[in-house]
């Protein structure tokens, strides 16, 4: 582990999260806690509406209308961003915690030339000359690999892994503590996807920043992170050091998340969970994988498994050491 | 591509636009019974000097090309013709007009797009709350108003009444040399005509803003604008706004056509000496120079207008998309073009135009070659219309039937229906074709069909000829057509019965569906129940004096009116208090049971009176009504009983819900005990008075919303056909196809459709068939765009795909997949053109362009106009017909409006 200050940034405490709909209320988010130290990477992973990008959303203060924080806590730096007045969150976002979207392709105004959005970034949240925010932005789009003489363009003059290196030298414009990235690689190339993990990589090393690093794809947070956050149904399953998660994993979801992931190198088969992710309006009782778990006893389908601490490694189940 | 070769296609199109408005300009004026050159000398006004000249300088002793010609040039040299009523040229008189209709134009449009826009932005950020619902009932308010009637109203009101703004119309030649008081005679003569037309055309406006920034709000960055911490207020105005924008520039440019439609109508009323005034002179003295000119200018300034826009669109969006077509597909479909240079397809091609030429111009010699194109069309396909034939066959096979009426019942009878309506259709065909009966034969199936006129006309043959006409008659009845082509769509309909439930569901749980649904009732009720409801026969002269006032009512029929009606407005109160912020406390039982009974009470009621006047049509849908009332009841009945518990605790909105029944109930009992019983008891009762002839303006008032009605559906029909098929063409056989619809779509949207319409009515000789036709042809090109849009989207799916690849042909894959797709979409739009092609109907008929033998609200408004109703003060002939076609097209576009926000998948919420 590359901690070079044990100082936590981000902690969330018990945070849940629900929707409403018209057909009821949806428990996207359960019970999440977890904590992000300065300079670390975490990813968080999952099936699709598990609740990985619902977390960074509240994280970010951007859920939609119908979703409603139920209870928990996030403390940035020991103070409770929920609690936040309309002018703290403003003031909190991008220069404290910033994002890399989802699809970055679209998440550049086309209007604004790709300089003036950092630019405007930065002098929303700092008192520099316009002068001074350009120069700061112009290290920067250099230091993502982009030519300077390209950065006075608009995102549509850009490729698609142009933008999504552009995105991220905009995420990092303010100097923030912590970065979320959501699926900053999917929908690319595997060339450029490899050139957006190799500038992470080389973030890590360099800086001091901290990265939430959202993504479906296993192989990518054993590439980049520290740290790993498995979700399930809208609770975390299973969490810990990037090593322990894959050589050792002790969740049984874990254990087929990891095996249904195709190798190039070896013949192994491709394993898979069968059934669908229960739904969450009623979710089921006890445990929320016993429905498609292979080792299914009683009390997982009456009790909730707690997520339990060893050593670090955190599991949510009950059989964790008969597996 | 480069500014230059923007710009340059730019002008191309405009320079094709103007062409074309030329072209038309010529065609229309050659469609008039004789030839110019004997018009011309049956004008008594011009001298013969004067008349050689023209002969000589348009050629019109000349064969037609060389005409046409010389048109062109005439023309474009500036030399518009000589007017038959002012006996100068017209160019002479028309700039100066022109200047004044700018003047008028000008600050209007300016202020109206500016306000619009600011209310379409309100409306967009706070969607669904109160500002939305605010800016939306503004617009649909304001766009229901046509801008005639808002004149005289204005009139009336502040000028006749209040006597705020002087009644005598603008003179620009009074008083330019105190340029202070000039000033003030200016302003104080154009406030009116500036506030109606602001007003007139501020909702187009904030329609546009809005619908265009949902759909940027949707976006991606906008959530990246509000993760970087910017307010709300910057989110809005610096990366939202911006953004908007593009589209709204353009969309603004191409409805300045309908702005400057409601200037002409603005200065019409207000006598104001501009283009608008010159037109209805044109109309009124059929001065053909003129209204050639004028339909002239009027396209090159909105063209000019637009060309203006489009450097605006090239500043505004830095993408510069501007001119190039956005490529979907990959294969920009070389074949299509390929595959239309066969000769044999060239010649299909030249026929096909060829007959719609014929068919638009002399529909009674059309058959020949329509038979021609299609003996050829039958020689060149005859393989594929033999493989397609057996398929159909096929269907009704043994086997087929008994396993649809196993399995799809209702698809059994629409697949019936489709047999009767095929059969019926090919029987239809060569009739019209041959021109077995004549074109009279034909002219009544299709007034049957629209439901005016008598089916079959008398035969004028003898012996078996006869007979086996009438058994052909019989086969092509137009009522078979219809009730076959409704039973297709109810069993469409029915075989999608969870889909469109649901929509049904989410449709009439909006406000503004309910709303629309219950006024357009209404007005269809009227239109029904006419002959029962109307007191008087509205076109008896002199039922009472001229000009009568409209009767008080009775002390008695007074008090049980304002009792209904004080029961209503006490049930809508209550409601709004009860209902002010949680969903409906009230059980759904006791809901439906009142709903059931009030059907069914106001089914009796107006059965009952339909009965006493033996009106056969008014009978038999009072028994529909009472049925539905009945089905409602029964599946109260049938349903688990569940909520009556909850019964007492929901008593306010319940009875909330009794007050509006009960007062709904009362108020169409007492209305018509007052109706019919009045003309009876007291004699010389008029509820609204009676006009310059003593006719009963109420029962015109019913009378009159059948014709509108009529002419609005219709319309609408023809439309929607013609738009639905180009989109649908233009969006999935992209490329080619594609540019080329879409190049002539544009080029419609900008000739200003009114004044074709104006005019071409103006030339026909006026009738119902002249208005649908006139209004029908001219209004799709919003629906081709539409249409156009969803299909590409559509075409680009994978199941799209699928079919393609297991083999279904282009036809097939349209028919089956993409139409059904987009059906929700054009369902919402027809509602929409339909308000458009009543409101353009209502304002023919202002114009004077009406059929003279019906009644309708727009020849009422005309007829009060001619009559000079603004200054006698004669409010009852005035207020009346607009309140009626406000309210009515109010309702048919919160009908449009709820249903385009299910349907339209870019309104949806995300």
């Amino acid at each position: 582990m590359t901690v070079k200050d044990s100082e936590i940034v981000i902690e969330v405490n018990d945070l849940g999260i629900s929707y409403t709909t018209k057909q009821g209320k949806v428990r996207a988010a359960e019970e999440v806690s977890f904590k992000i130290r300065c300079g670390e990477f975490v990813g968080l992973s999952g099936e699709s509406g598990c609740g990985k990008t619902t977390t960074a959303m509240a994280i970010m203060h951007l859920l939609p209308k119908e979703g409603i924080i139920e209870g928990g806590e996030i403390l940035f730096k020991g103070r409770n961003i929920l609690d936040y007045t309309q002018k703290e969150v403003l003031e909190y976002l991008w220069r404290d915690v910033s994002m890399i979207f989802q699809g970055a392709m679209n998440a550049l105004n086309p209007v604004h030339k790709v300089l003036d959005q950092m630019t405007t970034a930065i002098r929303i949240h700092e008192n520099v000359s316009e002068a001074e925010a350009r120069e700061r932005s112009l290290e920067l789009i250099e230091s993502v690999g982009i030519d300077i003489s390209r950065a006075d363009g608009y995102p549509h003059e850009m490729s698609g892994g142009m933008k999504q290196r552009l995105m991220i030298a905009l995420a990092l414009v303010c100097h923030p503590s912590l970065v979320i990235a959501d699926e900053p690689t999917t929908a690319l190339d595997v060339m450029v996807q490899a050139q957006i993990l190799d500038l992470l990589n080389q973030l890590r090393k360099r800086t001091n920043l901290s990265l939430l690093l959202i993504t479906h794809d296993l192989s990518v947070i054993a590439e980049t992170c520290d740290f790993a956050i498995i979700m399930y149904a809208g609770r975390i399953a299973e969490m810990g050091s990037i090593e322990k998660i894959f050589s050792s994993p002790e969740h049984p979801y874990t254990m087929k998340l990891i095996s249904s992931f195709p190798s190039i190198l070896t013949e192994k088969g491709i394993d898979f969970i069968p059934g669908n992710p229960p739904d969450l309006i009623n979710p089921p009782s006890g445990c929320r994988f016993h429905e498609r778990c292979d080792f299914v006893i009683d009390k997982c389908r009456q009790e909730i498994p707690p997520l339990v601490d060893e050593d670090g490694h955190k599991v949510a189940c009950w059989r964790r050491h008969d597996i | 591509m480069g500014l230059r070769g923007t710009v340059a296609k730019r002008i191309i199109q405009a320079v094709i636009t103007i062409w074309i408005a030329l072209s038309i300009d010529f065609v229309f004026f050659h469609l008039l019974p004789g030839n110019p050159a004997s018009l011309l000398a049956g004008n008594p006004n011009l001298g013969d000097l004067v008349q050689e000249r023209i002969v000589e300088e348009f050629g019109l002793d000349q064969p037609f090309h060389i005409q046409y010609g010389l048109f062109v040039r005439q023309f474009l040299s500036g030399n518009l013709g000589v007017s038959f009523h002012f006996l100068v040229p017209v160019q002479e008189i028309i700039f100066s007009r022109l200047r004044n209709t700018i003047l008028l134009i000008l600050p209007a449009t300016v202020i109206s797009i500016i306000t619009g826009i600011w209310i379409g932005k309100k409306a967009a950020w706070k969607r669904g709350e109160r500002e939305d619902v605010t800016g939306l009932i503004i617009s649909l308010v304001t766009y229901s108003i046509p801008s005639f009637w808002l004149s005289m109203f204005f009139i009336m009101i502040f000028s006749v009444n209040l006597h705020l703004f002087p009644l005598t119309p603008w003179n620009p030649a009074l008083g330019p040399q105190d340029p202070v008081g000039f000033f003030v005679n200016l302003v104080t003569h154009l406030m009116l005509p500036w506030a109606v037309l602001w007003i007139a055309i501020i909702g187009v406006f904030a329609l546009i803003m809005r619908n265009a920034l949902l759909d940027v709000l949707s976006e991606d960055y906008m959530i990246t604008a509000k993760a970087k911490g910017r307010t709300e207020e910057e989110q809005l105005n610096k990366e939202a706004v911006p953004n908007a924008m593009i589209p709204v520039a353009t969309i603004i440019a191409l409805n300045l056509g309908a702005t400057v439609s409601g200037a002409l109508q603005v200065e019409v009323v207000f006598s104001y000496p501009g283009i608008g005034r010159l037109l209805w002179d044109g109309i009124l003295y059929r001065d053909y120079p003129l209204l050639q000119a004028t339909f002239f200018i009027i396209t090159i300034v909105i063209v000019l207008a637009n060309l203006i826009a489009d450097f605006l669109y090239y500043v505004l969006d830095p993408r510069i998309r501007v001119g190039t077509d956005i490529v979907i597909s990959e294969d920009p479909n070389k074949s299509f073009i390929k595959g239309l240079l066969q000769p044999l397809r060239l010649l299909l091609i030249f026929l096909v135009i060829l007959n719609t030429g014929i068919l638009i111009f002399q529909p009674q010699n059309a058959y020949p070659t329509i038979l021609i194109t299609l003996l050829l069309l039958g020689l060149v396909k005859w393989k594929e219309i033999g493989r397609f034939t057996l398929t159909r066959i096929k269907s009704y096979s043994q086997s087929n039937i008994i396993f649809l009426w196993k399995n799809h019942k209702f698809q059994l009878v629409t697949h019936l229906s489709l047999l009767v309506l095929t059969i019926n259709l090919l029987v239809v065909t060569p009739i019209v074709l041959l021109n077995l009966y004549g074109f009279e034969w034909t002219l009544s199936w299709g007034t049957t069909f629209v439901g005016i006129g008598e089916f079959p006309p008398s035969l004028g043959l003898e012996g078996i000829a006869h007979s086996i006409m009438l058994v052909l008659s019989m086969i092509a009845h137009p009522m078979i057509t219809l009730v076959a082509i409704s039973v297709i769509l109810v069993g469409w309909i029915l075989g999608r019965r969870a889909k469109t439930e649901d929509m049904l569901r989410q449709y009439i749980a909006t406000p503004m569906g309910q709303i629309g649904t219950a006024v357009v009732a209404f007005f269809v009720s009227l239109a029904i129940y006419g002959e029962v409801i109307a007191p008087y026969d509205p076109e008896r002269h002199l039922t009472g004096l001229p000009y009568r006032q409209p009767n008080p009512l009775p002390l008695d029929q007074a008090i049980l009116v304002l009792l209904s009606l004080g029961l209503i407005f006490l049930g809508i109160v209550f409601h709004a208090y009860v209902y002010r912020k949680k969903k409906p406390k009230t059980p759904r039982i006791f809901n439906r049971t009142l709903l059931g009974l009030v059907i069914l009470l106001l089914g009796a009621i107006m059965g009952f009176y339909s009965y006493l006047e033996f009106h056969l049509p008014g009978i038999v849908s009072s028994i529909l009504v009472c049925v539905l009332g009945v089905v409602v009841l029964f599946r109260v009945i049938r349903a688990p009983k569940q909520g009556l518990s909850s019964l007492r605790i929901s008593l306010q909105s319940t009875l909330s819900i009794s007050f509006l029944a009960s007062g709904l109930v009362l108020f169409v009992a007492t209305a018509m005990i007052v109706i019919t019983g009045n003309s009876t008891v007291y004699p010389g009762f008029h509820i609204l008075g009676t006009d310059q002839l003593g006719r009963d303006v109420f029962s015109q008032l019913v009378i009159g919303v059948r014709i509108t009605l009529v002419i609005g559906l219709v319309a609408t029909l023809i439309t929607m056909s013609i738009g639905t098929l180009t989109g649908l063409v233009a969006g999935y056989f992209g490329g080619t196809a594609d540019s080329l619809l879409m190049r002539l779509t544009d080029i419609f949207f900008v000739i200003p459709a009114l004044v074709i319409m104006i005019i071409l009515a103006a030339i026909l000789p006026p009738s119902v068939y002249t208005l649908i036709f006139v209004i029908g042809i001219f209004s799709w090109p919003s629906t081709a765009r539409i249409v156009r849009g969803q299909v590409l989207t559509i075409k680009e799916r994978t199941y799209i795909e699928r079919v393609r690849s297991v083999g279904g042909s282009d036809i097939y894959i349209m028919g089956k997949h993409v139409l059904p797709a987009v059906a929700p979409l054009v369902v919402a739009n027809t509602v929409l053109v339909t308000a458009y092609a009543i409101l353009s109907e209502v304002v023919l008929d202002f114009f004077g362009l009406g059929d003279p033998s019906m009644i309708s609200w727009g020849t009422m408004l005309y007829q009060a106009f001619g009559a000079g109703a603004m200054s006698s003060n004669l409010w009852w002939l005035v207020f009346p017909p607009g309140i009626a076609v406000v309210l009515l097209l109010m309702g048919v576009s919160m009908v449009g409006y709820a249903m385009d926000e299910i349907a339209n998948p870019r309104l949806r919420r995300r």
